[in-house]
């Protein structure tokens, strides 16, 4: 187990120093300003997949 | 003409036609990984027996007239993190150092079905997690235009061996730019393959929803015949896709540039980028015009938007494969490694998954947005000079996050867009190094990309320039 790490754990026995979890924090504060910005009010009726239906479908078109 | 000059096509038709043996071909790339991979350090392991070995197969079976396949014959290695039953593959990282995996890889098996021998592993940024080249466990790999500057990463050995003629072609691996950026550096051809089109069954992970398999090779033809034997859905992998594969062999034969719609990225793509390097952009986009094709100004959308998506989704694949060992053995990771999952651990489970269920309608939205007013999008791979191996030596360190973001800039935002990308070099250098554009398409559009390519690559020749070494 890593014993140069301090703070709150992020995974079972290990911490992160905190320039660590500064870099972390920034990243993820990035996303949800993002996020907030371009999402619907309600993710609903979404799920991962979806994105394999949506490729083939965009395959088609548009090319002269 | 040395026969490590020949194109992968040309090395094929030889040994097809016999006017040399396929051991021929694999002693000429010995020969040539002996004479200058010291001065590289792009093959981290020979495997020349076994090469040999397959070779002299080949050759029988042209001595006896049994059909061959489309690669037979022809000397090929690969980023350390193709698995190939009880063979070792590193993943560039000390960790895996000795780690033989229990079963093979299917791009490495269509790859032996298709005639191609295996004759070594090559270097790689650790867990093809870095976009420079560098690896503080097998020593950084070095560009053969330039030793003192990198090769772009993660696929660095890949780049570097194939431009230093040691092999005629290579896999790597793509999931912010791991292809596209040292076929770039290396002035090669490279592509991403539109996500799911090649099957990731014992391809080491990085991060299952943006990793893609992807060949470099010094000429367009050569990357759709290697892309041809990989493609196609895969029973052991149910994430590749079914969408039929189309004949990109023949699409690289028939080029095409006249009457198509070029897209101009511009905005992000071009914000902070070198002078000298937009204007090789410029060059290429004026070969295309002159080719015949319409240039069309297209509005992008927000792509530091896509760069924050993708980061909560990669952060956190990448952090969850890592967890354990970075755990129990953070000693053994390099420190770079270590910083950029750490950033993964983060975001929580709906932030992940939020960007995750995002994607399908960004993608809709991106498509059409761009393809509407074109058929192929053209940005410039990287946008920047090709920086010294010292002065992106910076592990973990003060401006770490620059380094990484600057190169990889133009290539991330296309692994969340799941669209495929061809790397390919520009009409003319940038201080001395290859400059490079990628052309960007529809989903599963691969063959539309090498049509182009084609007529790009008839019209430059980049394909005769090669380091000096």
């Amino acid at each position: 187990m890593s014993d140069n790490k301090t703070g709150e754990e992020v995974f079972p026995g290990y911490s992160l120093e905190p320039v660590a979890a500064e870099r972390a924090a920034r990243a993820q504060k990035a996303f949800r300003r993002v996020f907030a910005a371009l999402a619907p009010r309600s993710m609903f009726d979404t799920e991962p997949q979806q994105i394999d239906r949506t490729l083939p479908r965009l395959a088609d078109g548009g090319e002269r | 003409m040395s026969l490590v000059e020949l194109s992968l096509a040309e090395a094929a038709a030889g040994v097809r036609t016999g006017e040399f043996r396929s051991r021929d071909l694999v002693e000429a790339s010995l020969a040539r990984i002996e004479a200058v991979n010291p001065a590289l350090n792009a093959v981290i392991r020979v495997e020349a027996a076994s090469a040999l070995a397959a070779a002299d197969a080949v050759d029988a079976q042209v001595a006896s007239g049994v059909p061959l396949g489309p690669l037979a014959g022809v000397p090929l290695a690969h980023k350390d993190m193709f698995y190939r039953q009880g063979e070792p593959s590193t993943c560039g990282s000390r960790i895996r150092r000795d780690f033989r995996p229990d079963h093979t890889a299917t791009v490495m098996a269509r790859l032996a079905a298709a005639g191609a021998i295996y004759v070594g592993g090559l270097n790689m940024a650790e867990f093809a997690f870095g976009p420079t080249g560098h690896n503080d466990h097998f020593g950084h790999c070095r560009n053969p235009w330039d030793p003192d500057r990198i090769t772009g990463g993660s696929s660095s050995g890949s780049g570097a061996a194939t431009a230093a003629r040691m092999v005629h072609g290579a896999l790597g691996s793509d999931t912010g730019g791991s292809v596209r950026l040292p076929a770039a550096m290396c002035g090669l051809v490279g592509l991403k393959p539109t996500q799911t089109r090649v099957s990731r069954y014992g391809v080491m992970g990085l991060s299952f929803s943006f990793d893609n398999v992807g060949p470099l090779t010094r000429t367009v033809l050569d990357n759709a015949l290697m892309l041809q034997a990989i493609a196609g859905h895969d029973p052991d992998d149910p994430t590749s896709s079914r969408h039929p594969v189309d004949d990109y062999v023949s699409a690289a034969r028939a080029p095409r540039a006249a009457g198509m719609r070029i897209g101009i990225a511009r905005g992000y793509f071009e914000r902070d980028g070198d002078a000298e390097s937009l204007a090789s952009r410029d060059l290429a986009l004026a070969v295309f015009e002159g080719l015949g094709a319409e240039l069309v100004e297209v509005d992008v959308g927000d792509m530091n938007a896509i760069s924050a998506l993708a980061a909560a989704v990669m952060g956190p694949e990448a952090a969850t494969l890592h967890a354990g060992w970075l755990r129990d053995r953070p000693q053994d990771y390099g420190a770079q490694m270590r910083a950029r999952c750490e950033i993964g651990f983060q975001f929580s489970g709906v932030d992940y998954l939020s960007a995750l269920q995002l994607r399908p309608r960004i993608v809709e939205e991106f498509v059409a947005r761009v393809f509407s007013r074109c058929d192929v999008l053209l940005a410039p791979t990287f946008n920047l000079r090709t920086p010294r191996i010292d002065e992106t030596d910076v592990g973990a360190g003060q401006g770490f996050e620059a380094v990484i973001s600057g190169l990889s800039r133009c290539t991330r935002p296309f692994n969340y867009l799941t669209l495929p990308g061809l790397a390919l070099p520009t009409p003319e250098p940038v201080a001395g190094m290859p400059g490079s554009i990628q052309l960007v398409g529809r989903p599963f559009k691969e063959a539309t990309l090498y049509r182009l390519a084609a007529a790009y690559e008839a019209e430059t020749g980049f394909a005769s320039r090669k380091p000096a070494l």
